[in-house]
């Protein structure tokens, strides 16, 4: 029970924010709405799904919004300009940004510097080949076929929801089910302790990298998509809500503590957020603030609950 | 004499434990007073209650005849109550003058007045019989010199209550002397002291009088003229000794790991020893000895620059823990906390972790098996929690030792390396302890145990191997061991001798 009420704490958020907005707002508890809060998280969300992994890791990985940007210009630059097929395309990118994120691991395990100042500079990096390779233009011609990865509907769901339903769960299930999720707990929750147990830490951390960057270029094609353009400088400071999504999900950024499902809500939590404030013509700066206030009410919910919880355990 | 320091009924409990349990302790002026107590009967907690390091939950603290609920650290230094702790708090790159007078002002208006400075250390240990050049760093000295200048350190600012704990622990016995004969010196300037240790003979050498805890617990208080080894120790251990180190009928056969001039770049230097199937192998030597690291560097946690490693009469590559693991080694580490236990982690987590691939189907793990083994070590470890899902940090010292027992039992090692299997651990689960290596030896698996305690290394070790700074000194079996020759050997006199000779 006590192991839940984390997750619990930011559901009760996010269900007190849905009752808020609905009751301000009405059209905001509508199906169509609901999915278009889904639709504007997706690419958070997918984001969120590796950023779990690393920072439950100990680690963090501040280049997944440059890698929007570049995966977004490499993709639509070689279905446009190159006139590559748009699977061809998509694999090269995906594989070109996955290779930084390889290196981005390699990079933290070898120097043995702290990531942050590994993924800032790499994500400086990423930004600037991002703006060499297109001179620094937005290219407009994407494919149909991209655009309904990230416009379109099935079913009446759209597309972005599908993809980031089907990234949650198979990142969910990885996390909790297989031991490579447990090694990833043990490595965030004592490195020496998973070193003597034979863990391959130095592996498991590169390659945690290396899923961040797949995943973010993955959600670079489906920003593509629904950007239905390919711009050097999309996803700038997204690192920073998928970060925010992590921590207000219950994720500890000490690593070794959080789950999938919290940090989805999370995400989701930040969606509703933008969504409801819209709604009720909040302006996009006073939006900020607000959005920065819930993330400290979300930590401090935690310590505070957390306190408590020990004050009752000393009392027993 | 009067009374500098009195606690009543002070207790300091935490979440699952009473580390202090009405703890009583009346400390004179000018006496020598120890303090004694197995591991884990809080000690430590106790020092840290007197320097405020921790509030207690109750109790009252008497000093020099004021009453306080609970010290802070600063009050606890404004007052004059000294402590020297284990680690020593000298700053290496600056001297010996500088180290003692540091956080003092001794100023010529805005510069530090160096040569007053320097005269007034040299006073300082010139009253204690030590010549010493005090302008040279502090790291250019040895422990020795290092712990009477972490003394002069800490009595410089006009202490009327030194604490000492395991100040002996690193050092050789001539060095002890020298830090006797400053004790002495505090002593007969009406200074109490509060002295923690383990070694017997120091204490009836040095204390005046010797207070015992257990279990958090006031056991008593007697002058050392009324008290002798066997009496002491039965008040720590609340029985007789043998009875806390069970016997068991087993074989020792074939020898399954053999050391080589096992060397490394920092500290071991052609260590070389065997090991048997059955047996029990103390690892005896003081701190710095380079035990653990022999133990890390057979585990492949370090790595070695000569020597080979045996196991089964096969030559071992081992350069990373997992091939120890593949090859049947485990390693349970002296500081269970940082190394060994996953703390955030449940039971369950802990026990399947190195074992976790081979109950995974394609890394899935199966969770029947996972639930079964940890049903199972819970059981025949007599592991106490209420569930297995119960996370690591929740249980007691010796339950979380059992788990990370458990997390090397069911990756099916025979050959396991106890690393201070007891440290921090109470008396009673220090026993269960002990059932459980006699169990696994009399199974047919080979231990290595380290300790640093006399009468572990004597009532648990089939064979004893004293190392010395990074060598190995000597072997006896435990019939020929005694805690004077182990002793010996561990503070390297026999080598020396050798040398002369």
């Amino acid at each position: 029970m006590k192991k839940y009420l984390k997750q619990f704490s930011t559901l009760i958020i996010l269900v007190a924010m849905v009752i808020f907005f609905t009751s301000c707002a009405g059209n905001f508890f509508k199906i169509n709405n609901i999915l278009n809060i889904l639709r504007q998280v997706s690419v958070l969300s997918i984001l969120t799904a590796g950023m779990t992994f690393v920072v439950i890791s100990g680690g963090m990985d501040l280049t997944v919004g440059s890698y929007l940007g570049l995966t977004g210009v490499i993709a639509v630059q070689l279905m446009t300009v190159v006139n590559m097929n748009i699977g061809g395309s998509c694999l090269i990118t995906m594989v070109v940004i996955t290779a930084f994120g390889f290196i981005t691991g390699l990079l933290i395990v070898s120097l043995n510097v702290s990531p942050i100042v590994i993924t800032l500079g790499m994500q400086t990096v990423v930004r600037g080949i991002a703006y060499i390779i297109s001179g620094g233009l937005p290219i407009y011609d994407v494919p149909d076929a991209i655009v309904f990865l990230g416009q379109g509907y099935v079913f009446g769901v759209p597309v972005p929801v599908i993809i980031m339903i089907v990234i949650v769960v198979i990142m969910g299930i990885v996390l909790k089910f297989t031991y490579f999720g447990r090694y990833v707990y043990a490595i965030g929750g004592n490195i020496e302790a998973a070193k003597l147990a034979g863990v391959a830490v130095n592996k498991i951390v590169i390659s945690l990298y290396a899923i961040s960057a797949f995943l973010s270029a993955l959600a670079g094609i489906v920003l593509a998509g629904r950007l239905s353009s390919g711009a050097p400088a999309s996803g700038t400071g997204t690192e920073m809500d998928v970060i925010t999504a992590v921590v207000i999900g219950g994720v500890s950024i000490n690593g070794g503590k959080g789950s999938m499902l919290g940090a989805f809500v999370g995400a989701v939590i930040i969606g509703v957020l933008s969504n409801g404030l819209t709604i009720m013509n909040v302006s996009e700066y006073y939006q900020q603030v607000v959005k920065g206030l819930v993330l400290i009410l979300a930590v401090a919910f935690d310590v505070l609950a957390n306190r408590e919880r020990v004050k009752k355990m000393k009392e027993a | 004499m009067g009374v500098v320091l009195k606690l009543e009924n002070v207790t300091k409990e935490y979440p699952g434990v009473l580390a202090l349990d009405k703890m009583n302790l009346e400390v004179h002026e000018g006496e020598v007073h120890a303090l004694m107590g197995e591991n884990g009967a809080g000690k430590s907690t106790l020092i840290k209650v007197v320097s405020g390091a921790i509030k207690p939950n109750g109790g009252k603290i008497t000093y020099l005849g004021n009453d306080y609920e609970f010290m802070t650290p600063a009050l606890s230094k404004k007052l004059g109550i000294g402590v020297i702790y284990q680690e020593f708090n000298l700053v290496p790159e600056l001297s010996v003058a500088e180290n003692i007078f540091l956080g003092q002002k001794l100023t010529n208006g805005i510069t530090i007045n160096r040569k007053l400075m320097n005269q007034k250390a040299k006073e300082l240990m010139g009253n204690f019989g030590i010549d010493l050049d005090v302008t040279v760093e502090v790291k250019t000295l040895t422990v020795a010199y290092q712990q009477l200048v972490e003394i002069a350190k800490t009595i410089s600012s006009n202490v009327k209550i030194l604490i000492m704990d395991e100040p002996s622990a690193p050092l050789t016995n001539r060095e002890i002397d020298a830090m006797f004969r400053m004790i002495d010196q505090l002593k007969k300037r009406g200074i109490a002291i509060i002295y923690i240790s383990h070694r017997m003979e120091e204490i009836f050498k040095i204390a005046d009088r010797i207070t015992v805890m257990r279990d958090g617990k006031y056991v008593g208080t007697k002058g050392i003229e009324e008290t002798n080894h066997a009496d002491l120790i039965k008040m720590m251990v609340g029985r007789d000794l043998d009875e806390q180190f069970p016997t068991v009928e087993k074989e020792i056969g074939e020898v399954v790991l053999e050391v080589q001039h096992l060397s490394t770049p920092q500290l071991l230097k052609d260590v070389s020893f065997t090991l048997r199937k059955g047996e029990i192998l103390g690892l005896a030597g003081l701190v710095g000895a380079g035990r653990t690291e022999t133990a890390r560097a057979i585990f492949g946690a370090d790595t070695k620059s000569e020597g080979k490693v045996m196991i089964k009469g096969k030559e071992t590559h081992i350069r990373k823990p997992k091939d120890a693991i593949n090859e049947g080694v485990a390693l349970i580490p002296e500081d269970r906390k940082k190394h060994g236990v996953l703390l955030d982690m449940s039971i369950r987590d802990n026990v399947s972790f190195i074992c976790i691939q081979n109950i995974s189907k394609a890394g899935f793990i199966n969770r029947k098996k996972d639930i079964a083994l940890s049903n199972k070590y819970i059981k025949e470890l007599s592991i106490k929690t209420p569930t297995k899902e119960q996370l690591a940090k929740n249980l007691s010292g010796g339950n979380q030792q059992k788990v990370v027992l458990a997390k090397s039992l069911a990756s099916e090692s025979d050959i396991i390396i106890f690393d201070e299997p007891t440290r921090g651990i109470d008396v009673g689960a220090k026993k269960e302890i002990y059932m459980l290596m006699n169990a696994l030896a009399a199974r047919g698996m080979a231990i290595i145990m380290i300790s640093s305690e006399m009468p572990e290394l004597l009532g648990m070790s089939d064979r004893i191997v004293v190392m010395h700074e990074g060598e190995v000194m000597g072997e006896m079996n435990r019939s020929d061991a005694t805690q004077e020759t182990i002793l010996e050997l561990a503070s390297g006199i026999r080598a020396q001798e050798d040398k002369t000779r």
